[in-house]
């Protein structure tokens, strides 16, 4: 085996380790409201999520791999080292985050990355400029779709709900909340999954390992999808925290509707392949049915902060590894 | 069983308010990326706002 494929399979082994640090970092917040309106227990939620995210494997397209594979940065100047770079960009800035209990996007975490190694190796020109502003503008777009979808339905079920006991009513969306939890996890595993699916084949697409045409290869698909389902299972409490409970006080009806919506928007994004930030999305719908309650209800401070990390991941993990470009170059 | 036909119900209403809107966010992508960013942070915003005004009077 030469010494160029050994390097290949290490970084495919530091991309899907990226993935089990997205799954650890992100995807507690599939379980987060399931968790905090006690419908499952933390362990039983976290054995849920990871089994629909992996499932996600199954017939739900790859859009937003082809997007993160070709529509970030020129495939011209992808190698081995810029993808090594971007990967570690985006995995310090996820520790770091993770210790600090910030709930910030991976995804967003791994496009800065794959912009900073791209500036660094060869200029700006190498951005694809209408790839970045769609995810930019998603940036936005996704935590607010989720706040309105999650606020018309929150009305809707107030609505429907006001003559029912509430004895009843706790009854049926604890039952409801473990499908609109499984569509959550389904969601955040095609999304996010994607992402590392995208890196992995356009690094084997660079290096030739690919054949002639982009593709992602179904051993890819499988792997990506294990990775983050593993991750799910070992971690995340802080971010589940944060997320469940300091925004806002949640019951299973406000947790059934920041779900659907949320599962709703990230599904809609996959298959028009615009890789979001799972987080945002479910932060978003959270705001929106804690809001229907009582404005003053959210926590506005913690949203806040929430927001800040937000504004700084792209440009901080792009930092990251910019730097760590210049350092792997020089071996 | 009452709480499974009121689940069945809370389900297809759910249906009914998500579908339309994530068709309107397909129809305004449609558009342009412009007009559906403009449209969703108008219509949070709104939304945001008469909240408030509900919730907290003022």
């Amino acid at each position: 085996m030469d010494g160029e494929l050994i390097f290949v399979i290490f970084i495919v082994a530091v991309a899907l380790l990226f993935d089990f640090v997205n799954g650890f970092h992100d995807a507690a917040n599939s379980v987060a409201t399931v968790v905090a309106t006690r419908v499952l227990s933390p362990g039983q939620a976290v054995i849920w999520a990871a089994f629909f995210n992996f499932v996600a494997a199954f017939g739900l397209g790859v859009h937003v791999a082809n997007t993160i594979g070709q529509g970030i940065v020129d495939a011209a100047v992808v190698d081995e080292k810029l993808i090594l770079s971007a990967l570690i960009g985006a995995i310090v800035w996820d520790i770091i985050t993770w210790r600090w209990g910030l709930p910030t996007s991976s995804s967003h975490a791994l496009i800065g990355g794959l912009i900073g190694a791209a500036i660094a190796s060869g200029g700006a020109d190498t951005v694809i400029r209408s790839g970045v502003q769609k995810v930019g503008a998603f940036i936005v777009i996704s935590p607010v779709v989720g706040f309105i979808a999650a606020t018309f339905l929150a009305l809707a079920i107030l609505h429907l709900y006001q003559r029912v006991p509430p004895s009843t009513a706790q009854g049926v969306f604890r039952r409801l909340q473990l499908v609109s939890a499984a569509a959550y996890s389904l969601g955040h595993g095609t999304n996010d999954a994607q992402k590392t699916m995208g890196v992995i084949a356009v690094l084997l697409f660079t290096t030739g390992h690919l054949g002639g045409e982009f593709h992602v290869p179904i051993w890819v698909i499988l792997s990506a999808h294990a990775a983050i389902a593993l991750g799910t299972v070992f971690g995340g409490w802080r971010i589940v925290r944060t997320m469940g409970m300091r925004i806002t006080k949640l019951e299973p009806q406000d947790g059934f509707a920041a779900e659907a919506a949320a599962a709703a928007a990230i599904l809609f994004a996959s298959q028009v392949g615009i890789p979001v930030s799972t987080t945002h999305t479910i932060s978003g719908g959270i705001v929106g049915v804690g809001s229907t309650k009582r404005f003053s209800a959210v926590r506005w401070g913690v949203a806040y902060n929430i927001v800040l990390a937000w504004i700084i991941t792209i440009p901080a993990s792009a930092a990251i590894a910019w730097a760590a470009f210049f350092v792997a170059k020089a071996f | 069983m009452p709480g499974v036909g009121l689940g069945v119900l809370t389900a297809l209403l759910a249906a009914a308010i998500l579908v339309p809107t994530f068709l309107a966010v397909k129809v305004l992508m449609d558009l342009g990326l412009g007009v559906l960013l403009v449209s969703v942070v108008v219509l949070g915003l709104l939304l945001a706002y008469a909240l408030r005004r509900e919730t907290v009077g003022h």
